[in-house]
């Protein structure tokens, strides 16, 4: 029966719900709302009141002070005991005398010194290495440098050669009466024409 | 439920005190604390060199979930290096488990009892300190029993909760049926798994729980009719099966078969155990050291076997081909007859039980030992080796 | 994965109040406790500071209720002042930790009286059966 309505229940949720994965409904732990009134069962019980003798009553009370009085001094007896802990427990630091700080000290040194000069003489071969490949690479492009400008020089000779050699035929104002009278003596006459045999066909 | 519950103690008690009585009726049971004898330098010694140290079965394959091996090039030097850890490995496999005297549960452990509390609940409680980086034994569980006494718990509640908490790898919490029914074990017996109860025995029990004492003793006497000695030679076992025979004064069965394989300085360990045990006086030391002086250690003789392997065909001596043919060398002859001689003296005396056989066995070997001498000697004439030259 | 919350992932102020407690686990008709330290106004289903025990509240089947504690952990916050809720108290009682609680003395007696209440019922039945 309480199955069944359980069911019901269910499947009213879920509808409303729509029914997908996301929507978690707990089934287990569901109550009644704080809103609705007392149940018509229940309206009229009276909770029944256990009854206590005097006796157990100041029993209890004894105990109870007992108990607090103990349960004081055994917290007492704890706390310090956790101070005592965390003054002489060495768990999470570590305690060392000073001659043990010192030595320590002392082989750090000696390891970073080690460390230092292990590193240093590897620097200064890797230097060394270095530096002569620049003075190579210095040499070489010292030696590129001078066959190139020897090469410009070259072929600038070459070139004063030339305009030397062209400068011969060159009109100059002493020689320009001459180059007139010649020109004058010699007219070319450029109005020709030419055939596919290089036959020169004059006209005029 | 509870009623459930009833019947399964009751089957529970009823099959422990069934193993208990069948067991205790007919085992030999150490009648004083061997502990001290047993963790003896010199006892430990002579149970080590009885057990040898064969590589082969101790590396065996076994019935285990990872059973891979790794395949590795190496430099001689390497392998050298190798091996002398692969005998060091073996010999923490092959360590003994100790032999001690049953524990008792403590008498006072009750620690107070309130009167006050009497029945304030239906149950008891066990409470178990589960403190951090405690050993299993010395952690506490105490218990508050249903009339408000406070107590610790029996070793076996100890036990019961140490394998709750903190669990060991391969220990049931309940017993193996193997060792809670009678006729289980015999089968496995019968079928000479020895080495395979005596390992789940130490797994599941401690080497001071009655239980542990009385399987073992059932399975050393099962061993001692059947005779399968060489089952539990070279693993962690044979050490306790010949310490307690030696202690059960019975050694002349397995004193036979190491003579039939021809494990005499075994067979002369075993009889000095003896003595030393039962306080025989008899000189047995003088023995030892001569015989020690003569031939290696089981570890030496390991290390020889797997530096053997590595050495080329031509690199071997001609006396060394004689040897492996024969089988033993001129030191190992010498031995023997020392040895012969204390095994002889054995016999002769009032403490063999088995005269007859042994005396059989003995000669036999002698024989045989004198032909193989004789082979010896011809071969090394055949082919003009010095004798001096070993 | 996230972690489970007996894990201590808990987080807590310096200076809250503390408090060690039952945390009810198990299912429905089989009660599971773990003892635990967290802060104390918290739901107990709520990430704890630490794990500090468990409680068995169901007989085994040797008739044992079987509790574990981290004893050193537990002094430990007691010493830091940490609260104990009342269940937790008689339990640590009961164990010898702690001096009893006077309600396990409590129950304890009215056990008592019930039993003999039980009994007396019993003798008057079977006194009336037989007159």
């Amino acid at each position: 029966m309480l199955r069944a309505g359980c069911q019901l229940l269910n499947q009213a949720a879920a509808v409303k719900t729509g029914s997908n994965n996301f929507a978690l409904e707990f089934v287990r732990w569901r109550r009644k709302p704080r809103w609705l009134p007392v149940a018509k069962s229940k309206m009229f019980r009276v909770p029944e009141r256990k009854k206590q003798t005097e006796e157990e009553r100041t029993e209890l009370m004894r105990l109870h002070n007992n108990y607090k009085t103990q349960l004081r001094s055994v917290r007492q007896y704890l706390r310090e005991e956790v101070v005592r802990q965390q003054e002489t427990s060495t768990a999470d630091h570590i305690v060392l005398t000073p001659e043990q700080e010192e030595a320590e000290f002392q082989r750090c040194l000696d390891e970073n010194a080690a460390w230092n000069a292990k590193i240093a003489s590897e620097r200064n071969v890797r230097l060394a290495e270095e530096r002569e490949a620049k003075v190579a690479y210095v040499q070489e492009r010292l030696e590129a440098a001078k066959l190139r400008s020897e090469e410009r020089r070259e072929k600038v000779d070459e070139r004063i050669r030339y305009e030397i050699e062209q400068a011969k035929t060159f009109i100059t104002r002493e020689s320009l009466e001459v180059a007139i009278e010649t020109a004058l003596a010699n007219p070319v006459d450029h109005n020709y024409a030419i055939d596919l045999e290089g036959n020169m066909y004059r006209g005029r | 439920m509870s009623l459930l519950r009833h019947f399964r103690k009751l089957s529970v008690e009823h099959t422990r005190r069934t193993l208990a009585g069948s067991a205790s009726s007919n085992t030999r049971q150490y009648d004083k604390d061997p502990q001290p004898l047993f963790t003896d330098a010199e006892t430990q010694r002579l149970l080590q060199n009885m057990t040898q140290l064969q590589l082969d079965k101790v590396f065996r394959k076994r019935t285990v979930s990872d059973n891979s091996t790794e395949t590795k090039f190496m430099t001689t030097a390497q392998l050298e290096k190798e091996f002398l850890q692969t005998i060091v490995k073996a010999n923490k496999l092959l360590q003994m488990p100790p032999v001690v005297k049953v524990k008792e549960d403590a008498q006072d452990a009750l620690i107070t009892k309130d009167a006050a509390l009497k029945d304030f609940a239906d149950t008891k409680y066990v409470f178990t300190d589960i403190t951090f980086g405690l050993r299993n034994s010395e952690r506490k569980v105490v218990v508050r029993d249903v009339d408000g006494s406070l107590s610790y718990a029996s070793l076996d509640t100890r036990k019961r909760m140490n394998q709750l908490y903190f669990p060991l790898d391969g220990r049931r919490s309940y017993t193996p049926r193997m060792f809670s029914k009678p006729e289980l074990l015999q089968r496995c017996l019968e079928e000479h798994k020895y080495e395979f109860v005596l390992d789940r025995l130490t797994v599941q029990y401690e080497p001071y729980e009655l239980e542990f004492h009385q399987i073992s003793a059932r399975v050393f006497e099962h061993l001692m009719e059947s005779k399968q000695f060489d089952l539990l030679r070279s693993t962690r076992h044979f050490g306790p099966m010949a310490f307690f025979y030696a202690w059960h004064r019975c050694i002349d069965d397995l004193l036979y078969d190491m003579i039939r394989q021809d494990y005499l300085h075994n067979a002369v360990e075993l009889i000095a155990l003896s003595y030393k045990i039962h306080q025989i006086p008899v000189d047995y030391k003088q023995t030892l050291g001569q015989l020690d002086a003569l031939q290696p250690t089981p570890g030496q003789r390991a290390l020889a076997e797997l530096r053997n392997c590595l050495k080329k065909p031509q690199e071997q001596h001609i006396q060394d081909d004689i040897q492996a043919a024969i089988g033993k060398t001129e030191q190992d002859f010498a031995a023997d007859e020392i040895s012969l001689k204390f095994i002889e003296e054995y016999i002769g005396g009032e403490h063999a039980l088995k005269k007859v056989q042994l005396e059989l066995a003995v000669q036999t070997l002698k024989e045989l030992n004198l032909e193989k001498l004789q082979l010896y000697q011809g071969l090394k004439k055949a082919h003009g080796v010095q004798a001096s030259s070993s | 994965m996230s972690l489970s919350p007996a894990s201590g992932i808990g987080r807590f102020y310096k200076h809250s109040a503390k408090i060690i407690r039952f945390v009810r686990l198990g299912c429905a008709n089989r009660p599971f406790y773990h003892i635990v330290v967290m802060e104390r106004r918290k739901n107990q289903h709520q990430p704890v500071i630490e794990q500090v025990g468990s409680y068995d509240p169901m007989p085994n089947e040797s008739n044992e209720r079987l509790v574990a504690l981290n004893t050193e952990r537990i002094r430990f916050w007691l010493g830091k002042g940490a609260h104990m809720s009342e269940p937790a108290a008689e339990l640590l009682g009961i164990s010898g930790l702690l001096p009893v609680h006077p309600r396990t003395y409590m129950t304890a007696w009215r056990n008592r009286r019930a039993a003999a209440e039980a009994e007396a019922a019993e003798t008057e039945t079977s006194k009336v059966d037989t007159a």
